[in-house]
Parts: structure tokens; C-alpha cells; sequence
């Protein structure tokens, strides 16, 4: 067979000159180091695909629920079958709502410190921790959450415009990465990256999560986004060329993912394509990791990127 | 297009007639950039600026138009390699592949099936477009028969120089088909049939090569290329190759193989077709094959093409109005949210999470978000009333309440007096719907608990 650079003799393109983006080791993977976009040079698709474990399956449309095990779902075994699935992370959404007025229970943060102990113990894969809870809980929540993870290997967010500071002073003291999360907005994605900077924290240790819009729900703002920013990065712009991570289980938060029969097709075989091609947007348009939530989704993206990765005598 | 708008100007007549539909000839230079007009439409251009402003106006990728004139498909034409630089043109095209061993009986549930997979969202339809048909070895047309007798002729024909030839004439002149020769050594007598081209690059074959057969098919008469590769390339090759040719038309400006391209990978179930042409529908590839209807394979797919090939410098917008979510009845509450399509769809969604029936009335605000359109003056009790007088909720519900995003908590006094209706101030953040329409649709619930 004959070479790419045999096949492409007298139409190549200049080599335009690119600033590479940053190396970051996730785990045993190291990302980035990107010289050009996605699948614009012959260099491999570099992406860490990880598996999202949830702390419980509260308020899941029902056939995700029943793909995750339902009743029996116990989030360690779960993780450990993620593991042996071949997840890249784990990444650990864990919420915290409270009415004004009340304060958190203790017994809450204990069951989310145990839950992390446990995965640290379980795995060495890298756990990308995102907590969603106001700002006033950071305090009493921080401290305790950050305590339970792995410094040099796991990450902790989502810091926002409103919670760098504390984020990144956690961050220090434990020695995490940063998992920063903007509202589909190039240029606050980038000023959240200078201020986490400008607080310690240095680009090589911040992921970024632009936010994620499921197919159908603003996978297209989520796509050109990341375009822009991978764009921004090879063309010199050190504040954003660390990470980028997209979750696709946002996929899940627009009723077509998931729901009825119809014009729409079979929502069980529909749903993991809808979540697996919300993945594929975000890494054709440059993300370096990639959170799944449903199983299938994971098996579907981590296939194709075997395949694209693969030497062309493997591929058939 | 590499000129400014004054370049052009100073090529153009500077008459400012008009008769091309703009007042001014500075203002029909900035619509020609925009691709919003044609040269051809001034009437005073001068040969030689016609020549000049032409070679410098033409697309750097070709386009490729199938189908009826009346409602063309078209393939490529695009101009840049990032949406956010411009916006693409084309959605790639999703044709179903028909063999001719499938007869007219499976031609017929193909097309049943191509008529089902009709998607309705955001007020934008989503269907594939039409058959790619495999001759496979001397057959009979049967099949192409049914289909132009359906009037859905073939967009694409794969076989033989004869069957060609015979599908050629049996496909309406007027309707454009991609024909596909089988043996290279056929393209010369193809191309001289009068139909589109699809040249199939094998896996292999230099772009040396390719360029000339493109040449080949030029010299005998047909300039209307698509280029068709899958099957035998490894899967990140031929993305690879799809972004290269891309790059070659775009950025290196070449002339002879910046020709839109057909991916096709057969042989694979529904759902892994519909994951790699996902990826070539992100990696430019202006046509995508799949074996199956099957809709749920289908839908995501289409779905992704219709977000990437949006316009990205509009929002999209919901028509304005009421949308019924989950049966509500005369007593269900009414919520208020803007015509930003990604405010609709986060709102409904959330009202929807709640199982409590609700009319969701939808204000046209051009598009903007519930914070934006606020700020921009466009989000007004005026526009609101209009919206309540207009949309026929009084005729829906026996209340007078109107739920409204707590980001414009501000505006529910005036607007109280505008509208005539009570305002109740709803939470900040749709996610908070649920638990709000909780508390709201059951007051007495809430008191007794």
C-alpha cells in the first residue's frame, strides 16, 4: 500500500506553522501536544474517553436508569465494571441542593467522602470530581471533598466566574487539577482559564468544560466553541491550550435523546447514538476528554476511535 | 472570495441604477461577498469586469446540484473550513442505499420507509434526501422504473456502462443523477450522458491520479464531479483525506479536485454507520450513504447535519406562540419563555421533567435568550401583550396567570397593567421548574404537608 505521503504527491498543503497545545498527562494517557486540528494530519486522534459514575439514579429517564443496573445500581461495582470496560477517568458529578436557609447535613458530605475514598482505593484511574452546589456550600464542602482525592492525579471542579478563588485555593493546597466550566462563551472561557492563572493555578492543571449542549440542544455552539478555542491555541494562545473535556451526558438532558417511539426511532437503540454522537462533535472539533454516560455510548465512541487510530492492515 | 467590498466597487458600472435590486453599487458589492447576490444580476458589467470579478467570485469548493431545478440538492460550494467563519452551505446529503436485487418489492418498502423518516423540529424538517441505487451485474431497471414512476428518481446510480446508459434514459432528463461507473475505463462514456459524475477514489489511488480522471470526465463534456470514497479505506484515512481534499479547495486553492464528496461504508449494522458518518458529517463530507432506514439509527444523524450546517451567525428561533406540553387543560398554568431556540428547549424540557401539563407561551424577541432579549429592550410588556392577545390562550385557559422567568422579575408590574393578567414571578433557572410547578399546581398540597 502506498503512503500517505506517496498518495498526496503534488497536493500538499504548506505546513502552516502551529504552536502545539499543551501536554498534559491524565492518568497513563498524555493529551494534547496538538500541532493542528482533528484528523488534519496523519497524527493519531488523541482523546481520553472516561465513564461517568453517579453517587445514585435519581431522576434518570427511565431506560437510562435501567441500563445502569436500576435498583441494584451500586456505584463502586458500577465503577469497577467501568474500569474493566477500559475507561480512560471516572468522572463523579455530585450535587448538593439545599433550600435557603438550611445547611448541609453532615451525613451528606460523609457519603460523598466515602464514595471518593472508595474510588481512590478501587482505581488508579484519575477521578475528574464535579461538584454543583451554590457557592456559600464551598466553605463546609471543599475541604472534606478535596481531602478524599488523590493529589498529583485527581481533578476537582467545576470552578465558574463566581468560585475560581475557592476552587483554586483548594486546588493548591491538595495539589488537584481544576476542572473550570463556562457558558458556551469563547472569550469567558478563556478569561476563567487567565483568572484560575493568575490564582495559582497553571494552565497545564485546568480541564475545561465549555459546556457541553446535547445533539439537537446547541451541539453546535458546544462544537464551535471548542473549534475556536483549539484554533486559538495553535495560533499562540497559551491561555487556551490546555484540556478541553466535553460531557456528552448532557446529551440526556433533551427530551429527543431518550423519549417515545415515533419518528424518531426506537428510543432504546436511538439514545446511546444521540449521546455517542454528542461525544463525537466535541472531539472532532478538538476536545481531549470526553465523559460518557450511558455504557453503549462509551463502547460506540471508544470503537470508533480504535478504528480511526488503527494501522490500515488492522482496520478490516 | 479574496476581495474587499471596494475592490469590487471600483470593477462595478458606479451608476447606482438599482435594477439589480440594491439602491447602491458599493451596496451590491457587499451583498456579492455575502453570496447573497450574483454577478449576473447587474446588467451593465463590462466583459472585462465580468472576467475579473468572476475568476475572483468563484467558489473555491464546486458545487454540485441533483435532483429537480425546482428543488435542487446541492452538494458542496462551500467556503470555509470553520462554520463560526462564515456559516456552511450544503447540509450533507443522506441517501439510502437500494439494490437492484432488492426488486420493486424492496424498492417500494424503501421508499415507504424514506417517506416515514420525516422529522419535524424547531420548525425546520428533517428528511433524508433520496436512493443511491447498486446495479449489480446486468439486471434489469426494474427498480429505477418504480422509482422515477414514484417520482423519486434516483439521486445516485452505481453499475455498469450499460445500465447506465439504459438508467440514463430512463431517468427524467430534467432530473439530475449521479452516475457511477464500475470500471474506470468507462468515465469517458459515462461523462458523455449528460448526468453528474461520482468518480470513486479508491483507497490506494494517488491524488495524481484521481486529478486526472477528473480531467478525463472535464474533456468529455461533464463538469459536474462528486468524488465517493469508504468501503476500502481504513477509517481514519478517509477522514483524514476528507479534510485534506477540503483543505485543498479552501485554504490551497486547487482547481481540479475540489469537488464535493460522497462517504459511503457499507456493510457495517445501522447504528456503527450511523457513528462514522456522524464523524464524516463533522470532517466534510457532503454525502453520506446509509443501507437501512431505520430511523433510530437515522434521526441522530440527521439531527447533528441540521446543527452544523445552521447559520451560526442567527440564532435559531421557535415560532412564536402557545405549545401545549403534556395535554394541559383550561386550569393548567401558562409559562412565558423567548423564541431563543435553546431557551425553548431547556424550558419545555424542564416542564416536561415535572409531568405537570402547561401551556408554554413562546414571545418572538428575534431570538435572544430571557437575560439578553431584557437587556436589549426587545423582551417588552407591549410584546408580551401582543403575544397574549394574538396567540389564543384566552380561549385555552379560564385564569388569568402568567408565570415569567424570575431573570425579569422587574418587568411584572408593568407588565400586570399592560396585559391585564397576574403575574407570578417564576424561578431564575429553569432547572427549577419542576419543583416550582410543583408547589404552584398544588398549593393545597403544600399547606396540608
Amino acid at each position: 500500500m502506498p503512503s500517505w505521503e506517496e498518495i498526496t504527491e503534488g497536493y500538499t498543503l504548506p505546513s502552516a506553522e502551529a504552536t502545539p497545545t499543551l501536554e498534559v498527562a491524565l492518568g497513563e494517557l498524555r493529551l494534547g501536544g496538538r500541532t493542528a486540528m482533528p484528523l488534519f494530519e496523519s497524527s493519531p486522534l488523541k482523546v481520553a474517553l472516561g465513564l461517568t459514575v453517579l453517587p445514585h439514579l435519581g431522576g434518570l429517564p427511565p431506560t437510562l436508569t435501567v441500563e445502569l443496573g436500576g435498583e441494584n445500581y451500586v456505584p463502586l461495582k458500577y465503577a469497577q465494571e467501568a474500569v474493566g470496560v477500559g475507561a480512560d477517568f471516572l468522572f463523579v458529578p455530585l450535587s448538593f441542593e439545599i433550600e435557603e436557609g438550611e445547611s448541609l447535613s453532615s451525613n451528606e458530605i460523609e457519603g460523598a467522602v466515602g464514595l471518593l475514598s472508595e474510588l481512590a482505593q478501587l482505581t488508579d484511574l484519575p477521578l475528574i470530581v464535579e461538584l454543583s452546589a451554590e457557592k456559600r456550600l464551598l466553605d463546609t464542602l471543599l475541604n472534606a471533598v478535596a481531602g478524599a482525592l488523590r493529589g498529583g492525579k485527581d481533578w476537582l471542579g467545576r470552578a465558574e466566574e463566581d468560585t475560581y478563588r475557592t476552587y483554586a485555593a483548594a486546588a493548591q493546597a491538595y495539589d488537584l487539577g481544576v476542572l473550570a466550566q463556562s457558558p458556551m462563551d469563547i472569550n469567558l472561557a478563556k478569561q476563567l482559564n487567565i483568572l484560575l492563572h493568575s490564582n495559582g493555578i497553571h494552565y497545564e492543571r485546568i480541564i475545561h468544560d465549555p459546556l457541553t449542549g446535547g445533539l439537537g440542544y446547541g451541539a453546535q455552539y458546544t462544537f464551535s466553541v471548542i473549534e475556536r478555542l483549539r484554533l486559538g491555541a495553535l495560533a499562540g494562545d497559551e491561555a487556551t491550550s490546555g484540556l478541553i473535556l466535553v460531557n456528552s451526558g448532557e446529551a440526556w438532558s433533551g427530551r429527543e435523546c431518550y423519549s417515545g417511539q415515533g419518528p424518531l426511532g426506537d428510543p432504546e437503540k436511538r439514545a446511546p447514538l444521540w449521546e455517542a454522537q454528542t461525544a463525537i462533535c466535541g472531539i472532532v472539533a478538538g476536545a481531549d476528554a470526553c465523559a460518557l454516560l450511558h455504557p453503549q455510548a462509551f463502547a460506540y465512541v471508544r470503537e470508533a476511535v480504535r478504528e480511526i487510530n488503527a494501522e490500515p492492515e488492522e482496520a478490516v | 472570495m479574496a476581495l474587499s467590498a471596494l475592490e469590487i466597487y471600483k470593477h462595478l458600472p458606479q451608476k447606482n441604477c438599482g435594477e439589480c435590486a440594491v439602491a447602491t453599487c458599493l451596496g451590491f458589492a457587499m451583498i456579492l461577498i455575502a453570496g447573497e447576490a450574483e454577478l449576473a444580476d447587474c446588467p451593465y458589467l463590462t466583459k472585462e469586469a465580468l472576467a475579473f470579478l468572476g475568476a475572483s467570485t468563484t467558489l473555491p469548493m464546486r458545487k454540485v446540484e441533483l435532483g429537480y431545478e425546482e428543488n435542487p440538492i446541492p452538494l458542496g460550494g462551500e467556503e470555509v473550513l470553520f462554520r463560526h467563519d462564515k456559516r456552511f452551505h450544503s447540509p450533507t446529503a443522506i441517501l439510502l442505499r437500494l439494490s437492484s436485487s432488492s426488486g420493486t418489492r424492496g424498492a417500494k418498502e424503501a421508499l415507504g420507509a424514506l417517506q416515514n423518516a420525516v422529522v419535524e423540529r424547531a420548525g425546520e424538517v428533517l428528511a433524508p434526501q433520496g436512493f443511491l441505487v447498486e446495479i449489480e451485474g446486468k439486471q434489469d431497471l426494474d427498480i429505477i422504473e418504480f422509482l422515477v414512476s414514484k417520482n423519486r428518481p434516483p439521486l445516485a446510480v452505481v453499475g455498469g456502462s450499460d445500465e447506465l446508459k439504459k438508467a440514463s434514459e430512463i431517468i427524467p432528463k430534467e432530473h439530475r443523477t449521479l452516475l457511477a461507473p464500475t470500471n474506470p475505463r468507462d468515465l469517458t462514456s459515462v461523462a458523455r450522458l449528460g448526468q453528474p459524475l461520482l468518480i470513486p477514489f479508491r483507497w490506494g489511488q494517488s491524488l495524481k491520479q484521481v486529478a486526472q480522471e477528473i480531467e478525463t470526465a472535464v474533456d468529455a463534456g461533464m463538469e459536474d464531479i462528486v468524488l465517493s470514497l469508504g468501503g476500502d479505506w481504513q477509517s481514519g484515512s478517509v477522514l483524514r483525506m476528507l479534510a485534506h481534499l477540503r483543505r485543498l479547495a479552501i485554504v490551497g486553492k486547487e482547481q481540479t479536485l475540489n469537488r464535493p464528496t460522497l462517504y459511503y461504508f457499507p456493510g457495517e449494522s445501522p447504528a456503527e454507520q450511523s457513528i462514522k458518518n456522524a464523524l464524516a458529517v463533522c470532517r466534510y463530507a457532503n454525502a453520506v450513504v446509509m443501507d437501512s432506514l431505520d430511523v433510530s439509527a437515522l434521526s441522530p444523524l440527521m439531527v447533528l447535519r441540521s446543527e452544523l450546517y445552521a447559520d451560526p451567525q442567527k440564532p435559531i428561533q421557535i415560532p412564536p406562540g402557545v405549545y401545549p406540553l403534556g395535554a394541559p387543560g383550561k386550569d393548567s398554568p401558562v409559562i412565558l419563555t423567548t423564541n431563543f431556540s435553546l431557551t425553548y428547549f431547556l424550558v419545555s424540557g424542564d416542564i416536561e421533567a415535572s409531568s405537570v401539563p402547561s401551556h408554554l407561551l413562546i414571545v418572538d424577541v428575534e431570538g435572544q435568550s430571557v437575560l439578553t432579549a431584557y437587556a436589549s429592550g426587545k423582551l417588552t410588556p407591549t410584546r408580551v401583550r401582543k403575544l397574549l392577545e394574538s396567540c389564543g390562550i384566552e380561549e385555552k385557559v379560564n385564569h388569568h396567570r402568567l408565570i415569567i422567568p424570575g431573570l425579569v422579575s422587574k418587568i411584572s408590574g408593568e407588565l400586570a397593567e399592560e396585559c391585564g393578567w397576574e403575574i407570578v414571578v417564576g424561578p431564575k433557572d429553569s432547572s427549577r421548574l419542576p419543583a416550582f410547578l410543583h408547589s404552584y399546581s398544588s398549593p393545597k398540597e403544600v399547606h396540608l404537608g
